[in-house]
């Protein structure tokens, strides 16, 4: 009597579909990392460094957009890490530039020609230090 | 008139408070276009957003440095409070416009965005952004107008960056305005009749405008050749390019057509 072991194949050779239809869907180290940075630019822009946090923010943003179009060019699918680190670097960004805004209590001009020189913008900035 | 606000028991700078207003509300009616068109994505917008602001700050910054290089204590360019006041004042909004389109078309080349379609579609949000900005110089005193006794002429108080006690032209509520103007024509142009040219229909408002609100301004350090502001040549460049755009535009598609 032979032992037919097929090593788990069936009469075909093939391998047997044990779990559900979907595929899991590959590791994308640009998601982590966009995931990552968005965290560190919160944390940075709320506890630490808002200039680093801003920086943070920006390239989790950029690298987890990259990621979401990867993966929507490859699986059809959105990742989800992806879209997490969007959101986080977006949120970050926003902090960080409230941050800044009420950090830097002196007067910014937009002009093709500043009325005061920096000289005295700076002393602006000394008076109310 | 109000160089600082008071805010949820904070002091902010006025002009930025204004900055970022104008940067949420151009989001927010933008955020209404994008939501509405199937052929756009989310994703290159706010890539494409991001690149235009970087380079726009950049651009406006490079370009204050060569127009007021005179008026910079290099000498203490590295020192921390004086680095910090360079940064924070003085940027020439031209200077911002150019460098956020080639900011634009460095996110083309790097994420294969169709960059062309996105500063087409929104393009009214600059003059929409930038009206509030206008708003923000008025409250800072920055970028003020000439003397001037008639309607609507403002009095700065001590500690703006406009002169004390003269009666000034309001030329930045005046070009805010019109800023707010050109953002609807833009729009309404856009929404109601697909406009086929609103790039180049905002280089020509914008354009006539500023060239009218440069002769009306009279704070220092503007940089000028043969008389006319680097502005005014800017906006001369624009408007010639936005007229012989159209043209050659119009010429190519009758030329499809025939």
């Amino acid at each position: 009597m032979d032992n037919n072991f097929n090593n788990g194949n069936n009469m075909n050779g093939q391998q047997p579909n044990y779990g559900g239809g979907q595929q899991p869907q590959p590791t994308n180290g640009l998601a982590i990392a966009g995931l990552v940075l968005g965290l560190v630019g919160i944390v940075f822009t709320l506890v630490i460094n808002g200039i680093v946090g801003i920086i943070c923010a920006i390239v989790g943003l950029v690298l987890s957009i990259m990621a979401q179009k990867k993966s929507v060019a490859e699986t059809g699918q959105k990742n989800g890490m992806a879209t997490a680190g969007f959101i986080l670097s977006i949120i970050s960004l926003v902090v960080a530039v409230i941050g800044i805004i009420v950090a830097i209590a002196a007067v910014a001009c937009i002009t093709t020609a500043v009325g005061v020189g920096a000289n005295e913008i700076n002393d602006l900035i000394n008076s109310l230090q | 008139m109000c160089v600082n606000t008071e805010l949820f028991g904070h002091t902010v700078s006025s002009y930025m408070l204004m900055v970022f207003v104008g940067a949420v509300a151009a989001n927010i009616v933008a955020a209404i276009v994008l939501i509405k068109r199937k052929d756009l994505d989310v994703y290159d917008f706010v890539l494409t957003e991001l690149y235009a602001v970087i380079g726009g700050l950049l651009g406006a910054k490079l370009l204050y440095f060569i127009t007021a290089y005179k008026y910079i204590d290099w000498g203490r360019f590295f020192e921390k409070e004086y680095f910090i006041s360079l940064m924070t004042g003085g940027f020439v909004m031209y200077g911002g416009l150019i460098g956020a389109i080639a900011f634009m078309f460095l996110a083309k080349a790097i994420h294969k965005i169709d960059i062309i379609k996105y500063i087409r579609e929104f393009i009214f949000a600059f003059p929409l952004a930038h009206g509030f900005g206008r708003i923000g110089c008025f409250l800072a005193g920055c970028c003020y107008g000439v003397p001037y006794h008639g309607h609507f002429s403002v009095v700065f108080p001590e500690g703006s960056l406009a002169p004390a006690g003269i009666e000034l032209f309001p030329v930045q509520m005046f070009e805010a305005i019109f800023l707010f103007v050109i953002f609807g024509i833009l729009l309404f142009a856009k929404l109601k009749f697909s406009f086929k040219y609103p790039v180049e229909l905002y280089f020509l408002l914008y354009g006539i405008l500023r060239i009218i609100t440069e002769s009306l301004r009279f704070d220092e350090m503007r940089g000028k050749l043969l008389g006319i502001s680097t502005s005014q040549w800017i906006s001369f460049i624009l408007i010639g390019y936005a007229i012989i755009s159209i043209i050659v535009k119009r010429r190519l598609a009758k030329r499809k057509t025939a």
